[in-house]
């Protein structure tokens, strides 16, 4: 199954030219041209976000705010905006990444497929294996044996990692 | 003799030339926050106010500078900001085309799709470069002084207007005797003697106008 992208920019153009790019990659593009459309276009669960921070409606940075304690991928800011002041900004309300315009695409491709293989490294390493039989997802909360999840319950998740 | 040229000197110029060299030393060091005054009305006192003149027309001419300056930041600021987005789509459509082409990725119709939007930034480039030029030609407009007189009578004779400021011109139409014909051509050379122009034309709602321009930063 692709990966999907969430391109949220208010210059129809900018979305357009990074939607049919991303798409001949292989990637699923989801789109919105304001704020408020992106928090419904958020809920198709888009595996990275690209935001772009000035939109007439409600801008990036608050839509990110909203969105990070239910959102967990990563979200990049696009963005015209050039001071130190709005990079901090961006970093400390939850964006993953901070890309001025004008960007290479061939470097934006880049950054987004580095960032999704991080996730993929993060949802991996929380599995351990403890002998040849079990291994246990710590994130997930799963415990497989012999590569059979076992529905344990939260309790016996507990009583299991002896906390 | 010399004791009364010793006493005379330190009444009239000790404390004035004192004054006038801290206070010159303080304009080398860029602090114009001071007030220069001497009490006395003679020439030494008139020299002392010439120079807190001359320091407060400095003064004046710094705050305007560095408004100026400030200006042109923002100005620059807001250039660079705009020109972002026309930008990012040339650099990006460029690079779909360079990626794309050679793999075979695109169709004809779509490389022709990228090229219009590419033509279209250009475009939009092109104006504010335009917009950047013009802006700087009205700045040099606000350099010079602008001296406009119209009425509300006839106006100009279209066939005049060329000829009005020639010397001793005189439109058909005037018949007193009194006027030389020499006030416009009078008009038109001391305007460009400072480095301006005069011109000549009829309001659109009638009557005439003449406007002078004085470059008044050469002068």
């Amino acid at each position: 199954m692709s990966q999907s992208i969430l391109i949220v920019d208010d210059e129809k153009e900018i979305v357009s030219m990074l939607y049919h790019y991303f798409s001949k990659l292989g990637y699923t593009v989801y789109t919105a041209t304001a704020g408020n459309a992106a928090l419904k276009e958020v809920e198709k669960n888009p595996d990275i976000i690209l935001l772009d921070v000035n939109m007439p409606d409600i801008d990036g940075f608050t839509v990110c705010e909203k969105i990070r304690d239910y959102i967990s991928c990563p979200i990049i800011f696009l963005t015209a905006r050039i001071k130190d002041s709005d990079k901090i900004k961006g970093f400390s309300i939850g964006a993953d990444d901070y890309v001025i315009k004008p960007f290479s695409v061939d470097e934006l491709e880049a950054r987004i497929a580095a960032h999704l293989r991080r996730e993929k490294r993060r949802n991996v390493s929380s599995k351990v294996q403890f002998d040849d039989n079990i291994v246990i997802d710590y994130s997930s909360r799963v415990v497989f044996y012999q590569n059979q999840d076992m529905s344990f319950t939260k309790k016996e998740f507990d009583i299991a990692l002896g906390t | 003799m010399i004791c009364c040229v010793t006493i005379f000197y330190k009444r009239k110029f000790a404390k004035p030339i004192k004054l006038l060299t801290n206070a010159y030393q303080k304009v080398e060091a860029n602090d114009l926050d001071f007030e220069l005054s001497y009490p006395l009305n003679d020439e030494m006192g008139k020299l002392c106010c010439a120079f807190e003149k001359m320091k407060n027309c400095l003064a004046k001419n710094n705050e305007i500078m560095l408004r100026q300056f400030a200006e042109q930041r923002r100005l620059n600021a807001a250039f660079s900001h705009d020109l972002r987005t026309p930008l990012t789509l040339l650099k990006g459509h460029a690079s779909t085309l360079l990626s794309f082409i050679p793999k075979g990725l695109v169709t004809q119709e779509e490389i022709l799709e990228e090229l219009s939007v590419m033509s279209k930034n250009v475009l939009r480039l092109e104006k504010y470069v335009d917009a950047m030029t013009n802006l700087y030609r009205l700045e040099e407009q606000n350099n010079y002084l602008v001296i406009s007189v119209s009425d509300d009578g006839c106006g100009f004779k279209i066939s005049d207007i060329g000829k009005a400021a020639l010397p001793f011109y005189k439109s058909s139409k005037e018949t007193s005797t009194e006027h030389l014909g020499l006030g416009l051509n009078i008009c038109k050379i001391l305007s460009e003697r400072h480095g301006g122009n005069i011109q000549i034309s009829n309001n659109k709602t009638g009557g005439a106008s003449v406007t002078a321009r004085i470059n008044y930063r050469e002068s």
